[in-house]
């Protein structure tokens, strides 16, 4: 069974948290790879990518012997999204699971998607803004599978990817963000602005993770053509310390000028924690970016930490959620999610 | 009923601008000269001449990968390559497209690998093919090259 390998909690790289976890949940290297020659997935029908997926993996899997291997056609579709929901397999694994197949370390950290958008992607995550070592492990993958597979390459174009704004290095670097900061002293359309001049890209996590409490963002790199990696990860870094900077300082801001109201939302998101018998999905993104926030600037004490607070996000996740609680209608979710989440505040007792 | 400006012979079906030095010169083609000079087969040609409202769309003639038949149109509508080749195959378009994405039309950094690793990986990757595809006798003669390759490498 999938969740005795992964229980539906947080995953395991990311449960030791890491450097300014507060505001950085995690930094992942993603790099994308085709084999020379052959046509991109989007080109293929299902007996060639079957056929393609044999190929490819008798070729590369002894290079990934840790790593445990699905083929996504053959899980249930809750399982594919199961893995989705804790950032353990690419998106398109849901959309295209036919021919296609996941090869995933043991802490999940590390994943490499087959067949598909390209013939192959790859991603190493670290817990915090320690994107320098996820982008070296990442880097060793990379090499490792360069001595099993051709990798299709031009010198103008560098390696070749099925969409145009990947080619060149293919390589994108991506953080996980929380910035309430940033939101209640309103300077994000000055940071998206400021970092799309910079060539990155900061988008909501997902349409419910956006609350009035806080966010969760994606920030990712969207330059891969022109510019080399270790020039990449140096500009990344650099406007990773940048949001990190201005998300402290408006923290700082906000709990000189206006403790008293961010008290206030996050003490009733412990109220509504505690005696809450209904919380849906949106409401549940919106009290872990509330009680994460808590948890960072030591408001609520030691009712739950920045840790559990992170949890909240993957647990209250639908398929998570019936993983731990059983399965249901909407209704009984909603009051499973308000059961399991005052669980939580209790653990933190 | 209006001739073909080109011809003279049949009767002029698309009606056409060309700038030739800055100046505007107005004309109309037949089927035949219209698809000749590269107006492409989408074009609705109208049978029927005396027909006063011609439609017609004037698109230039799709351009194909050679290698897995994507057209150029296609790329556009899905923003997908269909493979490695097609990256040759647009060249001349895709210039632009690049450009405004990444602000850059060449790739800077590293390749893969080394040279020889490269010839090796090819030929292993070739050799997997071919026992996949049960070509036993291929298989045998990659072999040979691979031991070879290695004899010389060493």
């Amino acid at each position: 069974m999938i969740e005795s390998i992964y229980p539906p909690k947080l995953p395991e790289w990311l449960s030791s948290g890491g450097e300014d976890f507060e505001v950085v949940l995690a930094s992942e290297a993603v790099y994308v790879r085709n084999i020379d020659g052959k046509a991109f997935p989007n080109r293929l029908n299902e007996m060639e990518l079957k056929d393609f997926r044999r190929s490819l993996v008798g070729n590369i899997e002894n290079t990934l012997r840790a790593f445990k291997l699905w083929e996504t056609d053959i899980l249930r579709s809750e399982d594919r999204r199961f893995f989705v929901e804790r950032f353990s397999a690419p998106v398109e694994i849901l959309e295209r699971p036919i021919g296609a197949a996941l090869f995933l370390s043991e802490d999940e950290s590390k994943w490499l998607g087959l067949n598909t958008s390209d013939h192959l992607q790859f991603r190493v995550a670290k817990g915090g803004s320690d994107i320098e070592t996820a982008y070296r492990n990442a880097r060793i993958i990379e090499e490792s599978l360069e001595n099993e597979v051709p990798f299709a390459y031009s010198s103008r174009y560098g390696f070749l990817t099925s969409r145009p704004t990947e080619c060149g290095t293919a390589l994108v670097l991506r953080f996980y963000v929380h910035i309430p900061g940033v939101i209640f002293t309103d300077g994000f359309i000055n940071l998206r602005d400021k970092l799309l001049k910079s060539g990155t890209v900061l988008r909501p996590l997902n349409d419910e993770s956006l609350s009035s409490e806080g966010h969760i963002f994606i920030v990712h790199t969207a330059h891969t053509l022109g510019i080399d990696e270790e020039e990449l990860l140096g500009s990344a870094q650099e406007m990773l310390d940048e949001i990190i900077q201005m998300e402290y300082e408006a923290r700082a801001d906000i709990m000189s000028k206006a403790r008293s109201q961010i008290e206030n939302k996050i003490m009733r998101g412990i109220g509504i924690l505690t005696h809450a018998r209904i919380i849906a999905k949106r409401e549940g993104y919106a009290l872990a970016n509330a009680l994460r926030l808590g948890a960072a600037e030591s408001i609520i004490g030691d009712a739950i930490d920045i840790l559990s607070a992170t949890e909240l996000y993957f647990v209250g996740q639908p398929v998570h959620l019936a993983r731990l609680t059983g399965e249901g209608d909407e209704l009984t979710a909603d009051t499973n999610r308000a059961e399991l989440f005052r669980s939580y505040l209790k653990q933190g007792d | 009923m209006e001739y073909c400006s080109k011809c003279q012979k049949r009767p002029g079906e698309v009606k056409c601008v060309i700038v030739v030095k800055g100046e505007r010169i107005k004309c109309c083609l037949c089927h035949e000269c219209a698809r000749s000079a590269g107006f492409s087969e989408q074009i609705k040609f109208n049978r029927k001449p005396k027909s006063p409202g011609i439609r017609f769309i004037a698109e230039k003639r799709d351009v194909f990968c050679p290698n897995c038949k994507l057209g150029f149109s296609q790329f556009l509508q899905t923003g997908l390559f269909g493979c490695p080749s097609c990256y040759n195959a647009f060249e001349k378009f895709i210039g632009d497209i690049l450009k405004g994405i990444h602000s850059a039309t060449y790739h800077k950094g590293r390749g893969p690998g080394k040279e020889g690793l490269q010839d090796l990986t090819h030929l292993k990757w070739k050799l997997s093919e071919a026992v996949f595809a049960e070509d036993f006798e291929r298989a045998a003669q990659l072999r040979d090259e691979i031991f070879r390759l290695k004899k010389d490498s060493n």
